[in-house]
């Protein structure tokens, strides 16, 4: 292309190309009617728009990406809660309880979950919403029954929101429907509820009115009859949780285990004791009952023969086996026999304590 | 401080008023030498060295598109200065495998060139007098356009940068040129018949007025007198050299 020099000035020139463009160029000591067969041009301000654009495409990128990944936290769900009562239900939650999703798994459970907004509640709310609903449907009337399966990858919060639905519900409820957790969906799914749980508010104050009964009269027996071995000096440096542990699960014999703590171990020892003392009563901190175990035996069978049948058969050590939580089965038979061990300790060595045992108690 | 502000308002002057931009460049060209001979690393002679010449362009343009809020003038300057002289030289470098052709041949030997050697194919005498008659006949076209009250630097300021709308008032010049009548019109009245050209070639008034300035140039290139632009003009009318009213 050919250009012709129309102006020139002492810092540009105007030049005609053949397309008819007057073009404002640098001058390179050009004369009017030159012509040159290159120009530097005047810089052309075409990236400017493109640039204008970078700040916003690149706003908009990360509020696409900051969006995306609150979706991911928000929406996501970290698990399920099932909620049979006839009507099935299913509920999705996230991370923060709240319910992201309801959905029905049988047909009434569609009818309850329809026209119902379940989106952006807390999980208890809604539990205790359906469950209102499906009074006001009439599938749910007083002495009925929900069993709750909750689900997921996080067993923290699986056992978390269960026991905080379950209290819940009952409470919502003044316990006038029965309120099941289910600790397996597969086994809901198969309909084998072997490992659902009931909680019977009527049992457990009825519970708690033997035990307290029964926990006072076998203190005061205890205290009376029996040397009490817990504050020799080997107990300070055992663990003390196998201990507690092995209390409770015989006070379990009695009661649902729902209600129990989560970490109780080893009923072995105390099949003896415990069928007179159900925990409930008992304070959480006492200690070497297997000591006074191995001593009651005797003294309990003379008294209550029917305990020691209970020993023997022991059913909740079944129970324990099959419960993932707490120390596990394999570790306990080692302190089953240190506590053995002490247990004649304690026998040759201590019968001082009487004070001790009775204080925990 | 007083000075940075004289200089603004030097620069905001020279944005509109061409001679005080000229003048600012004087003014300024020391600076504009220092900077050129900081990339160069030696001292640029005016009117010899094309890096020079394209600094002075570069301060005309940073003189152009200056604002307040693009921070000091010369700071500024200094920086568009030195991103031309860059681009230029890239654009130097892809060629710097070429032989120069006024190269002396070999160190030491009489300095001829292969420029010297080559047979002189061009007629000097003949280039001479055709740049100047191109050279009277542009200061004439000028002196017409002074009539309209514009500047060839108006008409390059002024001048389509999208082809689209370069061929509309292309499409324009040729029912112009189709149509005598008009040009003869814009001579004598001074104006450009925008209404008459847009529904005749079927272009946008708007893109007209928009380009007023240079359609008044490329029609007055088309009127008697300027064979040489129109020679030079291939490209844009399909008929080559138009016609004399």
């Amino acid at each position: 292309m050919k250009y012709l020099v129309m102006e020139s000035r002492p810092s540009y020139a105007v030049v005609l190309d053949e397309e008819g463009r007057f073009l404002k160029v640098a001058n390179l000591g050009y004369q009017v009617g030159q012509r040159v067969d290159t120009v530097i041009g005047f810089q052309e301000e075409t990236s400017s728009p493109a640039r204008k654009w970078v700040p916003l495409v690149s706003l908009a990128a990360c509020l696409c990406l900051i969006t995306l990944a609150a979706f991911q936290l928000v929406f996501s769900s970290i698990g399920t809660v099932r909620m049979q009562i006839n009507p099935d239900v299913l509920l999705s939650v996230n991370r923060y309880n709240y319910v992201v999703s309801a959905e029905g798994l049988n047909e009434d459970g569609w009818k309850l979950v329809d026209g119902y907004q379940a989106f952006w509640k807390k999980v208890e709310v809604v539990s205790d919403e359906l469950a209102d609903r499906a009074m006001e449907m009439g599938f749910l009337e007083e002495g009925g029954e929900i069993t709750l399966t909750v689900d997921s990858e996080d067993e923290g919060w699986k056992t978390a929101t269960e026991e905080m639905l379950l209290l819940e519900l009952d409470v919502h409820f003044e316990s006038t429907v029965k309120v099941q957790a289910n600790h397996d969906s597969q086994q809901v799914a198969n309909g084998e509820e072997d490992h659902t749980v009931v909680i019977r508010p009527e049992d457990i104050v009825s519970q708690l009115d033997d035990s307290n009964n029964s926990s006072s009269s076998s203190s005061q027996s205890s205290s009376s009859s029996r040397p009490n071995p817990s504050s020799r000096p080997g107990s300070s440096s055992r663990p003390g949780d196998d201990d507690d542990d092995d209390d409770d699960g015989d006070d379990d014999d009695d009661q649902p285990s729902v209600s129990r703590p989560a970490g109780d171990d080893d009923d072995d020892d105390d099949g003896d004791d415990d069928d007179d003392q159900p925990s409930v009563s008992r304070p959480a901190g006492d200690d070497d009952d297997d000591n006074d175990d191995n001593d009651d035996g005797d003294d309990d069978d003379d008294q209550k023969p029917s305990a020691g049948s209970s020993a023997v058969s022991r059913p909740d050590d079944d129970d324990d086996d099959e419960r993932p939580a707490g120390t596990g089965g394999t570790s306990r038979p080692a302190e089953n026999d240190d506590d053995d061990g002490d247990d004649r300790d304690d026998d040759s060595g201590d019968d001082g304590d009487n004070d001790h045992d009775d204080d925990d108690e | 401080m007083n000075r940075e502000q004289d200089l603004t308002a030097q620069v905001y002057a020279a944005q509109n008023d061409r001679d005080a931009a000229d003048c600012l460049l004087r003014q300024y060209l020391p600076f504009i030498k220092s900077e050129t001979a900081k990339f160069i690393h030696r001292i640029p002679i005016e009117g010899e060295d094309d890096e020079l010449s394209i600094a002075m362009f570069a301060f005309h343009e940073a003189v152009m598109k200056y604002h307040r809020s693009r921070g000091g003038f010369l700071h500024f300057a200094s920086v568009a200065i030195k991103n031309r002289l860059i681009d230029y030289a890239r654009r130097e470098r892809r060629h710097s495998n070429l032989v120069y052709l006024d190269q002396p041949e070999q160190e030491g030997e009489d300095s001829r060139s292969m420029l010297d050697r080559l047979e002189d194919q061009r007629n000097e005498v003949q280039e001479r007098q055709d740049q100047s008659a191109a050279q009277k006949e542009i200061l004439e076209f000028a002196g017409q356009l002074a009539d309209f009250g514009l500047e060839l630097t108006d008409i390059a300021e002024n001048c389509p940068r999208q082809k689209r709308t370069l061929e509309a008032c292309h499409r324009a010049l040729a029912f112009a040129i189709a149509h005598p009548e008009l040009l003869e019109k814009l001579l004598s009245s001074k104006k450009l018949p925008i209404s008459q050209l847009a529904s005749g070639a079927g272009v946008e008034v708007k893109t007209l007025e928009r380009h007023r300035k240079y359609m008044v140039a490329l029609l007055l290139a088309y009127t008697n007198g300027f064979e040489i632009i129109r020679g030079h003009l291939r490209q844009v009318a399909p008929r080559k050299g138009g016609r004399a009213s």
